[in-house]
């Protein structure tokens, strides 16, 4: 029980952070943060170190403004504005022709909407942008930590389900996908890092959810 | 009665826009590449003489159509209106349709699975022997949008949204539509009658040359 | 429940308060109660359909869309609105591919580092607003309003911007049509007051029937349609041309004849293809109208080609008539013969002069006829205005004017829009300024750049390719108040536009844009990039501004109809990303410039006025339709003749008005955004002909056209009863206050005034007709020629589905293999994941090409899909694929606009063909400047071709 509540709680902690990090560009402090926090960070699998330790590595070089603002165009090169070689839309990858609000988006936004949540500008932010997907990863954390608290398993159960499907449905089938085009066009050790991180840690959170599921089925 | 679909392209009033085949794409979210609707320019002769000519093409529903036998599961038949459809939840992407259409109207849909078992068929169908439904894709190919159909809209959207105003769709069981009293009184001719195959789509084409010009298949 | 120690995930505390689950400003979740969750649920996967317009051309077409959740599913054409009669082009199918593109602009961004380095980071729209601002009052107050430029691009949506910027104090706006074809149009705006002389072909035309009913009326009238370098086939914007060509064709048994170079879509259509060499319309046109003033014989029915009746409606043309034979005297330098005789047309033209002949005798002699001309050519050509004159004059003597299947004048009918809300009033504002020590007062208006400038004092639309110019030397004002003032260029403002790459040659953009001062910093201070796409001339931005895109914005359409139309534009969806309708951003920047203290701009004028932007809308409807009650058979037989007519077709119709005697105004309920919601999205007026004269009578009504005298003008600058008439007499005005100071383009051809009627002047760069070209005919063999590629233009270039079109030589499938950001649909299910990236295989997806004949090609060893480079005399060139077919004629090679050599990085598949597709405007000559108007000389080039 607690190995679960302490491992869900970190989880929706890395959430929020990704989600943090791919909603846009970072402030000073959050870098400094940042970078405390990933070189604290400690796993057993070698991606996730490597991709945190290079995370560090790049927040503990943004001195200044000038520093930030690298990161600020690195930021719109990949992912916002003109050649954008990792547009971070699940449609652009799962949709047809590759164009935004496909059908991924309306799809993740029944998934929302199960929950009551509906993104704050809706049919103008396309529903499946990663840091909103993030979010939703979070929430469902987050609402399986409550149930966890009030000992309702049966509710817990059915959230790290929902979480599991969630993952199998959407971000697995794309995440990966999207950090290999970050890494194949950044040369910084920032977004680089962030992507080998996120890469690793969806792959390995997608095969703890099916595992998790498994298991309770096979209690079951 | 029932309705006798048939689509009627009158060359005379085509202007070479494309519009059929761009709008069947938005409509029926065809992919890149492939085409269920599809328009054949051609460019011949020697200056100061020469010709262009533009030959828009779908599948011609053809009243014999050779594609239906070769079939194994059944997916593929005529109904009673005309329009040969394809069941997408009994395909199993074989292909065998798709060579025996001398038009070339069929094409296996990059992105749509298969979902029926091929491996109930795998010891008559090679072709898909060892293969699992979600390895194999469906077959696509134009059905005179029998979704719109299906709403009363007897109207294809390449018929919809054509720039000259050339092609004409209707009921040739009624003397009424417009189809009907084109072909009682202008001259038609048929792409290919020599295959033998009964085509229901047919042209107004007063220069039989584009027969010959822009000859080319719609897919492949 | 039981979990394995994976221990994959331990977590230092830190970690935990790094990201705080705050909203500021993200993209964020937020809650909905259970009712608004159901209602949702509910209303998800049901479809609404909503009238609006396409904006991807300017033939803005009536368009029908389904939105289901929130998004475009369905694109298909109104039926209501005649302009297309419900069908949509395959541009304007494709409308998802743009509005849902990955590369939109999606938020306000800022420059970091070297303008064109490409670099730029997010910034909120506070910041944005704040930092053009700031820079704008700055501006103001050093060097004046009169130094920015706002360039509203794009056709559609412009008033905000202007409205803005005449308030701010510069007169200094300019929209798309200023490098469009304005020497196209200058024989209707001079002569009638218009602007675009199109066939009668728009169908349904709303009638007034004789038992006074109003009927939609199908039936084709034309005999005859002449199109002059005009393709609307494939340049498609009058776009009733396509379907209204061929229609006329199969049903009235309507001839076409097509004079182009090239064998485009159009001459598919023709009973006649002429392909005589680039830039010489004016010289047919002009043995065109010798040939029939010459033959011409009343009494004999194979020969009666003049309607002398024009003679009623206008004035002048004993003048022009003596002034165009005036030249028959003369010999031409080049070849020795009487100008505009069969000879001298066939020897520069290159037809025979049995074509000629024929075409002379043709057009005369059938009717209804129409002759109508194009952007391309004469529009793009150095003497475009001759041949546009001429043009006006054809139809004319012949009788063809708006007569049922004849020529139209479209600006002349449409519905007026726009009223008070552009501001043009603020253009009167009074100004004071130094000019050698003396304070002088003036209007705002008074600094135009050209209309009061030194170069193209009558130029209606501003001379956009003078920019460059502009950047680095500034303005000189030197007619009008304010002459001797001299101001700099310091603000750019340029709003769906890409003016680096098409406002003439590329690179004298970029070095303007980059130029600097001795300290070292811009020249040009701030330049500003407004749009949905990203173009290269965002590239070299300082602040990118998102605007929504035209299915998320709303106004009005009514471009090019046969009688008064005008349509919603509705807005069908909500702006995407963090994109701001034109009324925001306008309220934006006007309210943050009022906050720094300019007290030219008021709440009142602004934010406070429009609170929506269907309040903006409303007010561009209220002068609806505007046009005055004259022609057969008369539009509203219940009103005066000649009243102006302004209200809803319905309040019209039913009587439901004031008639205002003294003003001569009959008034209706005025047109809303909401009657129009109400009626399919679309009000339609009644159509009507000859509305030059009285319907019940053969005499002039004296309310059309819109000229001086209210006649048909033959003459352009006369005295009579001690008034001045004429379409140049102002500018003529201006010369004489300046001590018969002649403005620069009349310098260079050598005129001392606007002439006062007829009158003839050479192209460049045409070795043909203009002897000063006759020495490099031999190294540069080839006329370049370019045109519309309607699929592939500047701002549409990356829809996908486009790219697997072809068209004529320009646009065809010889791309190298490449692999895009373009990904294709990934299946659904239960699948192992695939790369983004998709493989486009050789010669499958279509890139801008060079069209070349198949004789010339083999001449020069180059055979079709060769790669070779063009060069022109100036020493630039570009590269492309050769296609080569029978189809244009030997010694003309073409190329599509914008369709190649595109160095936006945010254009997907057209980025990546770059280095071997070519720009046709890195060949432009960038100091050829028309000299009445100051357009470029697009289409005046010659060129060597070699094989790379």
């Amino acid at each position: 029980m607690n190995d679960l509540y302490e491992i869900t709680e970190a989880r929706m902690h890395v959430y929020n952070l990704l989600r943090r990090i791919y909603a846009a560009g970072p402030t000073l402090e959050f870098t400094s943060n940042l970078g405390n926090a990933m070189l604290e960070y400690l796993s057993d699998v070698e991606s996730i170190r490597e991709g945190s330790r290079m995370v560090s590595m790049a927040c503990r070089e943004v001195r200044n403004e000038k520093d930030l603002d690298d990161l600020h165009v690195e930021f719109a090169r990949l992912f916002l504005f003109g050649k954008m070689p990792a547009p971070p839309y699940e449609s652009v990858y799962q949709g047809e022709g590759g164009c935004l609000m496909g059908e991924p988006a309306i799809a993740v936004r029944r998934e929302y909407l199960k929950e009551g949540l509906q993104v704050e500008r809706l049919y103008s932010e396309p529903d499946d942008h990663i840091a909103i997907e993030f979010e939703f990863m979070a929430f469902l954390c987050n609402k399986a930590l409550s149930a966890l608290k009030n000992q309702d398993n049966n509710e817990a159960d059915k959230l790290m389900k929902k979480q599991k499907d969630f993952m199998e449905m959407h971000i697995a089938k794309w995440v990966p996908s999207f950090c290999d085009s970050v890494l194949n066009a950044t040369k910084g050790r920032f977004y680089g890092g962030i992507a080998l991180f996120t890469k690793s840690f969806v792959i390995e959170d997608s095969g703890f959810l099916i595992e998790l599921y498994d298991m309770s089925e096979v209690k079951n | 009665m029932s309705k006798k679909y048939a689509l009627l392209v009158d060359l005379r009033k085509c202007v070479g826009c494309t519009s059929c085949q761009v709008s069947c794409k938005m409509e029926n979210a065809v992919p890149i590449g492939e085409f269920r609707s599809k328009v054949d320019i051609a460019d011949t002769g020697e200056y100061p003489k020469p010709k262009r000519y533009f030959l828009p093409k779908i599948c011609n529903q053809c009243d014999e159509a050779p594609c239906i036998l070769p079939c194994p599961t059944g997916a593929t038949y005529k109904r009673e209106d005309g329009v040969v459809m394809v069941n997408r939840d009994v395909c199993i992407g074989c292909g065998r349709c798709v060579g025996a259409c001398p038009y070339g109207a069929r094409f296996i849909h990059p992105h749509i699975p298969v979902k029926n078992d091929p491996s109930k068929y795998a010891k008559d169908v090679p072709e898909v022997k060892g293969k699992k439904a979600r390895d194999l894709r469906v077959v696509d190919k134009c059905d005179y949008c029998s979704h719109r159909l299906a709403e009363g809209i007897e109207e294809p959207a390449c018929v919809r949204n054509c720039v000259g105003k050339a092609r004409f769709f209707g009921d040739l069981n009624d003397p009424n539509s417009e189809v009907s009293k084109l072909k009682a009184s202008v001259k038609t001719t048929d792409w290919h009658p020599d295959y033998g195959t009964k085509p229901r789509s047919t042209f107004i084409a007063p220069d039989k040359e584009v027969f010959s010009a822009a000859d080319g298949q719609i897919n492949r | 429940m039981q979990v394995s120690r994976r221990v994959f995930l331990r977590y230092a505390a830190a970690l935990g308060g790094v990201a705080a689950l705050n909203k500021s400003g993200l993209m964020t979740l937020k809650n909905l109660s259970p009712s608004e969750a159901e209602a949702m649920q509910t209303s998800m996967g049901k479809y609404e359909v909503k009238y609006t317009a396409d904006a991807m051309c300017p033939a803005e077409c009536g368009m029908e869309m389904w939105i289901k959740d929130g998004k475009i599913a369905k694109i298909y054409g109104n039926k209501a609105v005649p302009m297309n009669d419900g069908i949509a082009c395959a541009k304007g199918a494709s409308g998802q591919q743009l509005v849902y593109s990955p590369y939109r602009l999606k938020y306000p961004m800022i420059r970091v580092g070297e303008r064109g380095s490409g670099k730029f980071k997010r910034v909120t729209w506070d910041e944005a607003i704040d930092h053009i601002g700031k820079k704008l009052a700055d501006i103001k107050k050093k060097y004046g309003a009169e130094s920015a430029i706002m360039d509203c691009g794009d056709v559609t949506d412009r008033d905000h911007y202007y409205r803005l910027f005449f308030a701010y104090g510069t007169p200094n706006c300019t929209e798309h049509g200023s490098i469009c074809d304005t020497p196209r149009r200058h024989g209707p705006k001079l002569m009638v007051g218009g602007k675009r002389w199109e066939p009668d072909i728009m169908r349904p035309q709303l009638v007034r029937q004789p038992d006074g009913s109003l009927k939609k009326d199908y039936t084709y009238k034309s005999k005859l349609i002449v199109y002059n370098g005009w393709n609307p086939f494939v340049a498609t914007r009058i776009f009733y041309e396509s379907r209204g060509t061929v229609g006329a064709k199969v049903e009235n048994g309507c001839k076409v004849v097509v004079i182009d170079p090239s064998y485009s879509n159009t001459a598919t259509a023709a009973d006649m293809w002429l392909a005589p060499r680039a830039g010489t319309d004016g010289d047919l046109f002009g043995a065109m109208l010798r040939y029939i003033l010459e033959n011409d014989n009343q009494n004999d029915p194979n020969k009666k080609y003049i309607n002398w009746s024009f003679k009623k409606y206008s004035t002048g043309w004993e003048d022009f008539d003596a002034a165009f034979k005036s030249w028959w005297g003369k010999k031409d330098p080049i070849n020795g013969l009487s100008y505009f005789s069969l000879d001298w047309a066939a020897d520069r033209t290159g037809l025979s002069k049995k074509q000629i002949e024929d075409l002379a005798h043709l057009f005369g002699i059938t009717k209804p006829a129409a002759l109508v001309w194009g952007m391309q050519s004469p529009g793009h050509h150095y003497n475009g205005y001759c041949a546009s004159i001429i043009g006006v004059a054809l139809n004319v003597i012949t009788g063809n004017f708006d007569i049922p299947g004849g020529v139209i004048d479209t600006e002349l009918v449409k519905s007026d829009k726009g009223g008070s809300a552009t501001g043009k009033q603020f253009k009167s504002k009074k100004v004071k300024r130094m000019i050698d020590g003396k304070e002088v007062e003036g209007e705002v208006e008074h600094f135009h750049m050209d209309l009061f400038g030194s170069k193209y004092p009558a130029a209606w639309d501003d001379a956009v390719a003078d920019y460059p110019n502009a950047f680095m030397e500034g303005v000189d004002v030197r007619y009008g108040p304010f002459r001797g003032y001299h101001y700099p260029i310091k603000a750019y403002i340029l709003r769906t536009g890409n003016s680096i790459l098409t406002g003439s040659a590329p690179y004298k953009w970029k070095d303007a844009i980059l130029a600097k001062d001795a300290s070292g910093n811009y020249k040009l201070e701030l330049y500003v990039f407004i749009d949905s796409l990203n173009l290269e001339s965002a590239l070299y931005a300082d602040v990118i501004l998102p605007e929504a895109s035209y299915a998320e914005r709303q106004s009005l359409s009514d471009i090019y109809p046969s009688h008064q139309v005008i349509y919603n534009r509705d807005a069908v969806i909500k702006p995407l990303h963090e994109s701001k309708k034109p009324t925001e951003i306008m309220n934006m920047l006007a309210r943050k410039l009022h906050e720094l203290g300019d007290s030219d701009i008021k709440g009142s004028d602004f934010w406070e006025k429009y609170k929506t932007e269907e309040d903006f809308v409303n007010e561009m409807l209220a002068p609806a339709p505007g046009r005055v009650n004259v022609g057969t058979p008369l539009p509203y037989p219940q009103y005066p003749e000649g009243y102006k007519l302004i209200g809803t077709p319905e309040s019209l119709e039913k009587g439901e008005v004031t008639v205002d005697d003294r003003n001569k105004v009959v008034k209706g309920k005025p047109v809303t955004v909401e009657w129009l919601r109400n009626n399919h999205g679309v009000a339609i007026w009644p159509m009507s002909w000859y509305r030059y004269k009285k319907h019940n009578a053969d005499e002039p009504n004296k309310a059309f056209p819109n000229t001086s005298t209210k006649l048909i003008e033959f003459k352009f600058d006369w005295a009579d009863g001690g008034k001045r008439y004429g379409g140049y007499k102002s500018y003529n005005e201006k010369i004489e206050k300046a001590g018969g100071e002649v403005p620069l383009g009349l310098r260079e051809i050598g005129f001392s005034k606007f002439p006062s009627t007829f009158f003839w002047f050479e192209t460049k760069w045409n070795p043909y007709t203009n002897p000063e070209y006759k020495k490099y005919a031999k190294d540069y063999p080839f006329q370049l020629i370019c045109g519309r590629v309607h699929h592939a233009m500047s701002g549409t270039q990356m829809i996908p589905w486009l790219g697997e079109i072809k068209t004529e030589g320009t646009w065809q499938p010889m791309n190298n293999e490449f692999e895009a950001e373009v990904p294709e649909a990934m299946p659904m299910g239960d699948e192992p994941m695939k790369a983004m990236k998709m493989k486009f295989k050789a010669n499958t997806y279509a890139v801008g090409t060079i069209w070349m004949n198949t004789d010339d090609a083999k001449k020069a060893g180059i055979k079709n899909g060769d790669l070779v480079v063009v060069e022109n005399p100036l020493g630039k060139s570009t590269k492309g694929k050769v296609f080569a077919s029978g189809g244009i004629r030997p010694g003309i090679i073409k190329i599509g606009f914008a369709t190649g050599g595109r160095f936006s990085e945010g254009l997907g598949p057209a980025y990546k063909t770059k280095d071997y597709t070519p720009s046709h405007n890195d060949l432009v000559d960038p100091d050829v400047l028309s000299p009445i108007m100051g357009f470029p000389g697009y289409a005046d080039m010659i060129v060597k071709v070699k094989k790379v």
